[in-house]
């Protein structure tokens, strides 16, 4: 736990400062874990989750480093580089076999899926 | 003659005289497989009748006088990301055990359209997450040169074919670094095209923005002969791009005179194995004598690229998988309260530990107040990265570094130390991260293991990649690039 150590020193000390609002010593907590695993809909052990926090702090830890970098006046792009949205006629095409696509539904009758009752 | 021992072009040339059918050379390598995969573990399936009745039908268009086309009757191998309509693509996860691709992806309609043979699927680390296929959930594929080592990754079951001449050309895919890490680790070549080259259509997505395929073979010849089957636009891509493909065929010449060559120094410091160094420089010699230009250039934001690239590609991931619920195909838990339930045990059942922890640092890396800390500074310095290699590309041709740091580990190694497995891949993951290609080609062994140099070329210059590196290999004894098995 040296690292959430460093982290949390890292927090008192720049506290209220800029880094801070960009980011840096944002140590991981098991709440952040149960969190995201609850939007990712994962469920995980005590066990599992205090592994996952030493593992996000880990790689969070050295990802802090990008925080070296002024990125103020960067614009974002989010392909490697700049992709213009293509657009193609929407024509009628040949679709998938509905046999085919249908065999890997873990439950189905007919033409239907089967799923646990929603309403 | 040891069929198996012969690359896709010389195969090509032997079925075109009519010296030997479709389906020998078929019947030649199922049987290579059969002979070697026990040991190696390379094949998650392979396509034994599919294969046989492709091989056939080639044999009878070749006897009714008709010319094969680009791939000639040569087999291949794809990674089992990628959809082959009647064929398992696990993904190498447990949550897609008895899937069944019912369509082909993009480029399996083109290998079959030029006459290709698929052989099988090929093992791989679980959803591509990984550098030593260790992360399967099937089995565990090891290094040809030494069955104690790791093949690489995640198209280790790829580049373990290949090198094993199981096939003489596969496919692998590539988020940062795993069709060049595995080629690098197995002693074959491995090409990372740019990024908008190759159509991912039928490819399971892992990190969209970063995701290409990549082609595998045992020499440069083969590796542009692929490259070229499956390279082009492609309308359920639009990352494809309108470019027409190279006839990269012009460009494998020895003549590289003119050519410069950016030696940069962040890619030799420290953490570079000094034996994989030589190596590398040895390479870099054999290019200058070739008569290409060597200066040295520098990348002061490559420092950057992991930590970069791990929030990005976690990030896109977490989404990406978010698709796999048990619902309408995949692994479905069986006892469950509610719908909410299903998707909660399914997914837990059916992902492995790596996987899961991605989705969790990309899930966490996108939430509410993290966003912008994290994602967003990743895209951020993304660009600054991008813009440092185009910097970089208006005074040269080509930038030359190893493929990774050391040659391959031990198996068990570094299952456990989550940073040194992601720093096997801190020279292809700059590269991915600005969307250019790359080529790793064997430059020499160390005790006993291959050592891969990479090419690091600007947008959609392939040709030149292929040109520098069937440059280099002149001077390289392929022959000893044959492990024995």
């Amino acid at each position: 736990m040296k690292f959430f150590e460093k982290k949390f020193l890292n927090t008192e000390r720049t506290e209220d400062t800029e880094d801070a609002e960009r980011g840096k010593s944002m140590a991981v907590s098991i709440k952040d874990v149960e969190n995201a695993a609850k939007l990712a809909r994962l469920s995980f052990s005590e066990d599992e989750k205090e592994a996952l926090v030493d593992d996000l702090n880990t790689i969070l830890g050295f990802v802090d480093k990008l925080n070296e970098l002024d990125t103020d006046d960067v614009d974002i792009v989010v392909n490697p580089y700049y992709i213009e949205n293509k657009f193609r006629e929407d024509e009628v095409e040949q679709s998938m076999e509905l046999r085919d696509v249908l065999r890997n539904a873990p439950d189905c009758v007919h033409e239907y899926i089967l799923v646990p009752k929603v309403i | 003659m040891e069929l198996h021992k012969l690359k896709a072009h010389e195969l090509k040339v032997l079925i075109e005289k009519k010296q030997i059918k479709v389906e020998e050379v078929t019947e030649g390598f199922l049987d290579r497989i059969k002979n070697t995969d026990h040991n190696l573990g390379a094949f998650l399936y392979t396509a034994e009748e599919e294969a046989l009745a492709s091989a056939k039908r080639l044999d009878e268009k070749i006897a009714k006088g008709e010319e094969l086309k680009g791939l000639g009757g040569v087999p291949i191998g794809l990674k089992d990301n990628i959809s082959v309509s009647g064929m398992i693509n696990t993904c190498g996860s447990k949550i897609l055990q008895g899937y069944k691709a019912p369509f082909n992806a993009h480029v399996v309609d083109r290998l079959l359209e030029t006459d290709a043979v698929i052989l099988g699927k090929t093992n791989m680390d679980e959803f591509a997450m990984g550098s030593s296929n260790e992360n399967s959930a099937y089995k565990i594929t090891r290094n040809p040169w030494n069955l104690d080592r790791v093949p690489g990754g995640s198209s280790g079951g790829s580049a373990a074919a290949v090198a094993a001449c199981q096939v003489p050309i596969a496919l692998g895919t590539e988020t940062g670094g795993s069709v060049r890490q595995p080629a690098s680790f197995c002693g074959v070549v491995g090409l990372k095209p740019t990024y908008g080259r190759v159509s991912r259509y039928g490819v399971v997505a892992f990190g969209s923005t970063f995701d290409q395929v990549g082609t595998i073979a045992r020499d440069v010849k083969d590796c542009a002969l692929i490259t070229e089957s499956i390279a082009g636009l492609d309308n359920k891509d639009f990352t494809t791009v309108h470019i027409d493909v190279q006839d990269y065929k012009k460009s494998l010449v020895k003549d590289i005179r003119g050519k410069k060559i950016g030696i940069p120094k962040e890619f030799f410091g420290e953490g570079l194995n000094d034996d994989v160094r030589k190596c590398v420089e040895d390479g870099i010699k054999v290019l200058k004598e070739n008569g290409a230009e060597i200066k040295p250039c520098s990348l002061p934001l490559v420092d950057y690229s992991l930590a970069a690239y791990y929030i990005l590609s976690s990030a896109e991931a977490s989404s990406n998988l978010g698709r796999f619920d048990g619902i309408r195909y995949g692994h479905r838990a069986e006892k469950f309260e509610d719908s909410i339930d299903l998707f909660y045990k399914s997914r837990t059942e059916g992902f492995g530990r790596e996987v899961k922890r991605r989705i969790i640092l990309g899930t966490y890396a996108l939430s509410s107040g993290y966003c912008d800390a994290y994602y967003k500074k990743a895209l951020k310095v993304r660009k600054l990265i991008s813009e440092d290699f185009q910097r970089v590309f208006k005074e040269f041709d080509a930038i030359i570094s190893p493929t990774s740091p050391t040659t391959a580990f031990k198996i068990g190694e570094r299952t456990n130390d989550l940073l040194a497995m992601y720093l096997s891949d801190i020279y292809t993951v700059p590269i991915s991260l600005a969307g250019i290609p790359a080529i790793s080609i064997p430059c020499g062994k160390v005790e006993g293991l291959p050592v891969g140099l990479q090419i690091i070329g600007n947008y959609f210059e392939e040709d030149v990649l292929f040109n520098l590196a069937y440059s280099l290999e002149q001077e390289i004894n392929l022959e000893s690039m044959l492990p024995r098995l």
